[in-house]
């Protein structure tokens, strides 16, 4: 553990968010350091997606702050939190990619296009350069022969495969993967697993991951950490955490979700 | 002469008349439309900034004009603007006033059509980076507007029946050259019932280009309602 503290690369201090009443994060401390594979566990509403979308700047914190890097994305200013000015801002984001868990793949485009459109609406890179980088992408998802097709014509396993082409055409250092698997068919869900075990037997991103599936986060995790109603309970590595829960709580989600 | 029974003589005379003006009717509705369509969407757009005043007024402004006769506002630009020195022909104010009430009902058009986009592509513009104009021209725009094509379509063919009541400030449009031969020769029946067919040819025709527009462009994709889940 004194190796994350040494190198944190993500980390989140005294972190607050809440929705009118409701504390989603509270005082959340989380630290990641470059190229681990976190994995996020908890019942629905323990805000482990939430800090996620914090990371993706998707949701805004009401205190605390959030470091990427040697960034701020997240300042505490003392009645609130702020995001830096816009150009500090995207150079942070940039280092990060997202999967959802709903593709939100564009409609409209195909295959290829989707994965190449934001390299030349954001990068500024040439149309056919962003085509080449796509087209490597979908051969690595294998998805190559794809190209042409539009979303509404692929199954979820192969949107999902193609929603991470997309992100990985913005060359990211963190993953973020938001249930990934959870809207797929049982039968198109090891495609989209393989695709992550590969990204992660590279070593060369820093994943950050919120799954449902035990065997996902024992596979993929470096560490597991527990949330419950926006705190953390337990963390450890995979075996520790999902075999030899020292936590109460931790125990009796575990024992409802592998009866599931 | 023949009260009452339709002279068919008299149809034929005035049909070229009629169908003359037919072409200036149509034109002021599609130039009103097209109007519409261009100051309809800055609307949409205003009315969902994020700066609450500016949002709350255009909101105010198009619940007005949405919640007022288009008689009302064509009488007021043609009759009371010009008390503050603006004085506008009668074919303008029936081109501005349709453009401006029409604009405020389309930006409805358009806010319905935007929230149909699913809320993940906003998610994963974030997480792209996109920047905000590249945005909704290249992802949300092009979704948006084949999910309006037959809302907006359907103003159309409104558009072009309403014009007959710019014949009230003397706009020379079909209704107002029917009503003229009515006076002329003491003979409504014919210049007006020609008038109601002549309507009903012009709105199932504009009725079934914009089907066929929303067929053409709606099957690429739109043709299954499932995406994203």
């Amino acid at each position: 553990m004194a190796d994350i503290e040494a190198n944190p690369f993500i980390s989140f201090r005294s972190v607050c968010k809440s929705y009118g009443g409701l504390h989603v994060l509270k005082n959340l401390d989380l630290t990641i350091r470059q190229h681990e594979h976190v994995v996020l566990i908890g019942p629905s509403g323990s805000g482990k997606s939430t800090i996620l979308r914090v990371l993706m700047t998707l949701e805004s914190i009401q205190k605390g702050n959030v470091l990427v890097g040697d960034g701020h994305l997240w300042r505490d200013t003392g009645d609130g939190a702020s995001m830096p000015p816009p150009r500090e801002l995207n150079a942070i984001r940039r280092k990060i990619g997202m999967v959802f868990q709903s593709f939100n793949l564009f409609p409209h485009m195909t295959v290829l296009r989707n994965v190449a459109e934001a390299p030349v609406r954001v990068l500024k890179i040439s149309r056919a350069e962003a085509n080449e980088r796509a087209r490597k992408l979908l051969l690595s998802v294998g998805l190559a022969e794809k190209e042409d097709c539009y979303p509404i014509q692929l199954s979820g396993g192969q949107q999902q495969r193609v929603a991470i082409a997309r992100c990985l055409a913005m060359r990211p250092e963190i993953l973020l993967f938001d249930e990934v698997t959870s809207a797929l068919d049982p039968e198109t869900v090891s495609e989209v697993l393989n695709v992550i075990r590969s990204l992660a037997s590279e070593h060369k991103f820093t994943i950050l991951m919120v799954t449902h599936q035990m065997d996902v986060a024992r596979e993929i995790g470096n560490r597991v950490v527990f949330l419950e109603r926006g705190r953390i309970i337990e963390e450890g590595s995979p075996n520790q955490v999902l075999d030899n829960p020292r936590n109460d709580r931790t125990r009796s989600f575990l024992r409802a979700v592998l009866q599931a | 002469m023949n009260s009452g029974w339709f002279d068919f003589a008299l149809a034929a005379e005035i049909l070229p008349i009629l169908a003359a003006a037919t072409g200036l009717t149509v034109c002021m509705a599609l130039a009103a439309f097209i109007l519409a369509m261009l100051l309809g969407l800055p609307l949409c757009l205003l009315r969902r900034a994020k700066v609450p005043a500016v949002a709350r007024a255009t909101g105010f402004f198009i619940e007005f004009i949405r919640s007022t006769p288009l008689l009302v506002q064509v009488y007021f630009i043609y009759f009371a603007l010009p008390n503050v020195g603006i004085v506008l022909s009668p074919l303008t104010t029936g081109i501005l006033a349709m453009t401006l009430h029409y604009g405020c009902y389309l930006s409805e058009v358009y806010r319905s059509g935007l929230d149909a986009v699913p809320s993940g592509q906003w998610d994963v513009s974030t997480a792209l980076g996109f920047p905000r104009f590249a945005f909704y021209r290249w992802i949300i725009l092009p979704q948006v507007v084949p999910r309006i094509i037959a809302p907006a379509g359907g103003f159309i063919v409104y558009m072009i029946k309403e014009t007959p009541l710019l014949s009230a400030i003397g706009t020379v449009e079909l209704m107002y050259v029917a009503k003229d031969i009515g006076q002329e020769r003491f003979q409504y029946l014919e210049p007006i019932t020609i008038v109601g067919v002549i309507f009903l040819i012009t709105s199932l025709v504009a009725a079934v280009a914009v089907r066929s527009i929303e067929a053409a462009y709606g099957r690429a994709w739109l043709g299954k309602e499932r995406f994203n889940g």
